[in-house]
C-alpha cells in the first residue's frame, strides 16, 4: 500500500465516520401540552400504615380516582426515581409495586400509553434492572423507554425561569398528555431532601448545568415551564442519611406513608415535614413557593389524612 | 465468529462465560495466562500446543479469529476473481523470526509492545472494538431513531466514542490484511504474525500432516495455484510445513488424490523444505536466552516515557457560572480494578480492547501511547467519559489475558481501591458561587465525600481512607474547564476501608402525621 492511500483512506474513514456521528434523529418537533391541573376536593392526601399499593388505592380514592386526571385514549408519561444500580430494599429508587399499580390505575381510566423512564446516574439498564422497575412496569403493560442519549431531549425555553431560562426536557414530557411525578423521599446530599420537584431533574439532559448555577434556583425554575399533573411521594421506605444513593440498609427506615397532591410545593413541604425538617429551610421548596408555583403553608391546605 | 459477538454485543446480551469460552482458548491469552500462573492455567496453552504437534497449525484456520476474518475476505476475492491463483514462494524467514525474537525477547525483558500490536487475537480484538463495533453502532442508533419515531422504544441509541489512533491504526492494519489476502494469500501468517511463527516451528514436526503422494502426483501445479499459504512447491512435491495453515484446499484441489492428510514419522526429513531449517535453530536458542538484567534496563526506559495524562475539556461559558481555575494534578493513570497495579497491567494487557467493548459505563477507554510508547492502545478508565459502575466487575471476569485478574465477589470488588479522589476547594461551585451543588457527595458510593456545614452551605470533605477510585464524583462533578474532585490513580491498589454503617432508629408509624 502507497502512503497516499493510506493517508486518503484515513481522511475519507474520518470524514465517513465523523459525519455519520452527526446526524440528528428522526424526531418530531413536539410542542409542550399545557399542564392541565385538575381541581380536586382536597389540596393533598397524606396516608399511611399500609403496602405501597393499598395507600395509593385510598389515597387516590379521595381525590376522585385517577380518572380525574387520565381520560380515556390519553398518553400517560410516569416518572419514578430510578437513579441508582441498587436493589429495591435500600429505598435509592421509588417502590417498584407502586408504579406498577400507578400504571393499572392508568389503564383502567382507558389510558393509551403508558411510559415511564428516568435519565438515571448510574448506568441506565442495570438501574431498570436492579429497581426492579422495568419489570413491573413492562408487567403491567407500560412502556419502559431509555432516557440515556441526548438525541431524546429537545430544546425548550423556560422565561419564568431565575437561574434557569433553558434547557433540553425528553420528549416523552412534552408529547405525552399526562405527565406523573413519583418521587422517592430521601435525604440528598446536594439538595437536603429530594422529593417531587428534584425528581425532575431526571427529564433534562444537563444536570451539570444545574449545579453549577444555583442549584436550589433551577430545581424551583423548571416547574414554572413544566408541572406535573400529579405528584405521588413515596415514603415507605425512606432514606434517612447518606441519600441519594445510600451506603447500606442501615440508612433506610420503614416509615409507611404516602402523599398525594397536584400542588408540588405542597407535596414537597408535606414531604419534608415528614422526613423532619422545616419546607422553609429547604432553599428550593421556599424559591418555589416565591415563584408561585404552589402553597408551602401546609395550614392553609384542605388535607385529608388517612391511616390504613 | 463467535469472538466477533462478543465484540460487537452492543446490549450485553451473552454471558459473560460464553464469550470467555472462545477468547480463553487464543493462544496469546493463553500463553499469558500461562506465564502468570504456570500451574494452574497450563491446560489450554499445553492444549494448543499439543494439537498443533499433533495436526499442524490448526489454531490458524480454525480458532483464529484474524485467521477466519482472512479467510472470508478470501472467500470473497475468489467470488470477485475466480481465476485467483496463487504460486509457490520462498518462506520470509529473516523477516518473520526477527519479528518472533524480537517479541519473545521484548516480552520476556518487560514490554508486551510487538504482542499488543501484531497478536492475531487482540489485533482481531482491536479491529472489532474501533471499527466494526462502531458501525453496528451506527447502524443501531440509526433504527433506533427510526423505531422511536415510530412509537417503538425496544432499540434505544448507545453512546460512540471515538479514539482517532486506535482507529486509525485497526483501519490500516486491516487495510494492509486485506490487500495482503488478495496479492499474498495467507502471507501476514506467515511473515508477520509471531503466533503463526511461533506455531510453524512446532507444524513442521507434527504426527499428522498433508502428504504429497510421490507415485500419484504428476506436478500439474493445481494444489500449488490453490495453496493461500504458497507453500507447496509442486514441481519439486515439497510441502513447507511451517507455512502450511491446514485450510485443506490442496487436498479437494488434486483430481489425481495425490495428497492426503495422514500420519508419519514428524521427523522424517524429506517432508520439510529445506531452505530454512539452519536458521530455525537458531531462532530456537536466542528466544529462550533472556537476560533477565535486561529487563530492569528496558522498564527503566518505559518509565521514562509515561506520560502523564491530563484531558481537559474546553466548554461553552455560562453566563452566570465563574469559571475553575486550579488544574487538576494527576500523576498516574488509573487501571481497572483487578490489574493490581500498573506494571501488572503493562505486563500482561495486549490491548484486545474486549473490557472497553464490555464495559457498561464505558469508564474504560483506549489509549493511545499515555501508558508509554511500549504499551499502546491499553485501555485506562476515563473519568469524564463515565465511572466505574459500583455493582459491577465485568472487566475482571471478562479479561482473556489476566491483566485484569478476576476478582472473586462483588464485595471485594468495592473495596479494591484503585486511585483516590482530591478536592480542590478553590474550584468547588459552593464556595466559588456561594450555592449548594454536592454532585459529587450525591454520585459516591462509599461516602468518602462528605458534606459539611459552613455557614448555611455543605462544602464537600474528603476522607481517603474511604475512596476507590471509582471517579463517579469526578464524572458528576460540573466545574469547568477544570474539575473540582479527581481521581488520580494508585499505581499500586490498595484495600480501602470498609463504609461506615450507622443505624437509624425505627420509626413509629403508629404517630400522627407531623402537618
Amino acid at each position: 500500500m502507497k502512503r497516499r492511500d493510506f493517508i486518503s483512506k484515513g481522511i475519507v474513514g474520518g470524514i465517513a465516520a465523523g459525519s455519520l456521528l452527526s446526524i440528528p434523529g428522526f424526531y418530531s418537533k413536539a410542542i409542550a401540552r399545557p399542564s392541565g391541573v385538575q381541581k380536586t376536593d382536597y389540596d393533598l392526601v397524606a396516608i399511611k400504615n399500609g403496602e405501597p399499593e393499598v395507600m395509593f388505592d385510598a389515597a387516590i380514592k379521595e381525590l376522585g380516582g385517577i380518572g380525574k386526571f387520565v381520560k380515556k385514549g390519553q398518553s400517560v408519561v410516569i416518572k419514578p426515581n430510578i437513579g441508582w444500580d441498587v436493589v429495591p430494599e435500600k429505598a435509592a429508587n421509588t417502590n417498584p409495586k407502586l408504579i406498577k399499580r400507578i400504571i393499572e390505575h392508568c389503564f383502567n381510566a382507558g389510558a393509551k400509553d403508558v411510559y415511564v423512564f428516568d435519565h438515571t446516574c448510574d448506568d441506565w439498564k442495570r438501574c431498570y434492572s436492579s429497581s426492579e422497575i422495568e419489570k413491573y412496569a413492562k408487567d403491567a403493560g407500560a412502556k419502559v423507554v431509555p432516557g440515556n442519549t441526548e438525541s431524546y431531549y429537545q430544546e425548550v425555553a423556560i422565561p419564568k425561569g431565575k437561574s434557569l431560562k433553558k434547557d433540553k426536557v425528553h420528549e416523552l414530557i412534552l408529547s405525552s398528555d399526562v405527565f406523573i411525578n413519583v418521587p422517592v423521599l430521601k435525604s440528598h446530599g446536594s439538595a437536603r431532601l429530594t422529593m417531587s420537584m428534584k425528581n425532575l431533574m431526571g427529564i433534562v439532559w444537563d444536570r451539570g448545568y444545574w449545579h453549577r448555577n444555583d442549584l436550589h434556583q433551577c430545581i424551583a425554575d423548571f416547574p414554572t415551564f413544566r408541572k406535573p399533573d400529579l405528584n405521588i411521594i413515596d415514603a415507605y421506605a425512606v432514606m434517612k442519611q447518606n441519600g441519594p444513593r445510600g451506603v447500606s440498609l442501615a440508612d433506610v427506615v420503614v416509615m409507611k406513608s404516602q402523599i398525594i397532591s397536584t400542588d408540588i410545593v405542597a407535596a414537597d413541604a408535606a414531604g419534608a415535614k415528614l422526613f423532619g425538617l422545616e419546607p422553609t429551610d429547604i432553599l428550593h421548596i421556599k424559591y418555589a413557593s416565591q415563584l408561585g408555583l404552589g402553597n408551602i403553608d401546609l395550614t392553609k391546605l384542605n388535607i385529608k389524612r388517612l391511616v390504613v | 465468529m463467535p469472538i466477533l459477538i462478543a465484540f460487537l454485543d452492543l446490549a450485553d446480551l451473552v454471558p459473560h462465560d460464553m464469550k470467555l469460552v472462545f477468547t480463553n482458548i487464543q493462544f496469546i491469552p493463553a500463553f499469558l495466562n500461562f506465564v502468570q500462573n504456570p500451574i494452574t492455567a497450563s491446560v489450554i496453552f499445553l492444549s494448543l500446543i499439543g494439537i498443533t504437534f499433533l495436526f499442524g497449525r490448526i489454531y490458524c484456520s480454525s480458532i483464529c479469529p484474524l485467521g477466519i476474518l482472512q479467510d472470508i475476505v478470501y472467500y470473497f476475492v475468489l467470488k470477485i476473481n475466480k481465476r485467483k491463483r496463487f504460486l509457490y514462494e520462498d518462506p520470509k524467514n529473516i523477516f518473520r523470526y526477527s519479528i518472533l525474537i524480537v517479541s519473545v525477547v521484548l516480552f520476556f525483558a518487560g514490554s508486551i509492545l510487538l504482542l499488543n500490536l501484531l497478536d492475531p487475537y487482540s489485533l482481531f480484538g482491536k479491529i472489532s472494538a474501533n471499527l466494526l463495533r462502531p458501525v453496528a453502532m451506527i447502524i443501531n442508533n440509526g433504527a433506533a431513531s427510526v423505531l422511536t419515531s415510530f412509537d417503538i422504544y425496544m432499540l434505544y441509541p448507545v453512546d460512540i466514542f471515538f479514539h482517532l489512533p486506535v482507529f486509525l491504526f485497526s483501519l490500516s492494519m486491516l487495510a494492509f490484511i486485506i490487500w495482503l489476502v488478495t496479492k499474498k494469500g495467507r502471507l501476514y501468517c506467515n511473515m508477520i504474525c509471531p503466533v503463526g511463527t511461533f506455531l510453524g516451528l512446532i507444524s513442521r514436526f507434527s504426527i499428522f500432516k498433508i502428504r504429497i503422494v510421490e507415485d500419484d502426483c504428476t506436478s500439474c501445479k493445481v494444489c500449488e495455484k490453490k495453496c493461500r499459504a504458497m507453500c507447496i512447491d509442486s514441481k519439486g512435491q515439497l510441502i513447507d510445513y511451517s507455512r502450511c495453515v491446514d485450510c485443506f484446499d490442496c487436498i479437494s484441489a488434486c483430481s489425481s488424490k495425490a495428497i492426503i492428510f495422514s500420519a508419519g514419522n514428524p521427523f522424517a526429513k524429506e517432508t520439510v523444505a529445506k531452505t530454512d531449517s539452519n536458521e530455525m535453530k537458531s531462532s530456537e536458542s536466542s528466544s529462550v536466552a533472556v537476560d533477565i538484567s535486561k529487563r530492569d534496563f528496558v522498564k527503566t526506559v518505559i518509565a521514562s516515557f509515561t506520560i502523564p495524562s491530563l484531558i481537559l475539556r474546553a466548554g461553552e461559558t455560562p453566563k452566570v457560572y465563574k469559571n475553575s481555575t486550579i488544574a487538576e494534578d494527576k500523576n498516574y493513570l488509573v487501571t481497572p480494578p483487578g490489574s493490581r497495579s500498573i506494571e501488572h497491567f503493562n505486563d500482561y494487557c495486549t490491548a484486545c480492547n474486549l473490557c472497553v467493548t464490555a464495559c457498561p459505563t464505558k469508564v474504560l477507554q483506549p489509549t493511545f501511547i499515555e501508558y508509554g510508547i511500549f504499551n499502546v492502545f491499553q485501555p485506562k478508565m476515563d473519568y469524564h467519559k463515565g465511572f466505574c459502575n459500583f455493582e459491577c466487575k465485568i472487566c475482571s471476569d471478562i479479561c482473556p489475558t489476566d491483566a485484569i485478574i478476576k476478582i472473586n465477589s462483588l464485595n471485594e470488588k468495592k473495596l479494591v481501591q484503585v486511585g483516590i479522589a482530591h478536592f480542590i476547594r478553590e474550584n468547588c461551585v459552593v464556595i466559588t458561587q456561594g450555592t449548594d451543588c454536592g454532585a459529587c457527595n450525591e454520585h459516591c458510593p462509599t461516602k468518602a465525600v462528605k458534606m459539611v456545614p459552613e455557614d448555611k452551605l455543605l462544602v464537600p470533605k474528603m476522607e481517603e481512607d474511604l475512596c476507590i477510585g471509582c471517579g463517579a464524583c469526578e464524572h458528576a462533578c460540573p466545574t469547568k474547564p477544570y474539575k473540582a474532585i479527581y481521581v488520580d490513580g494508585n499505581p499500586f491498589h490498595k484495600v480501602a476501608k470498609k463504609p461506615v454503617v450507622e443505624k437509624q432508629k425505627v420509626i413509629d408509624t403508629t404517630e400522627d402525621f407531623p402537618f
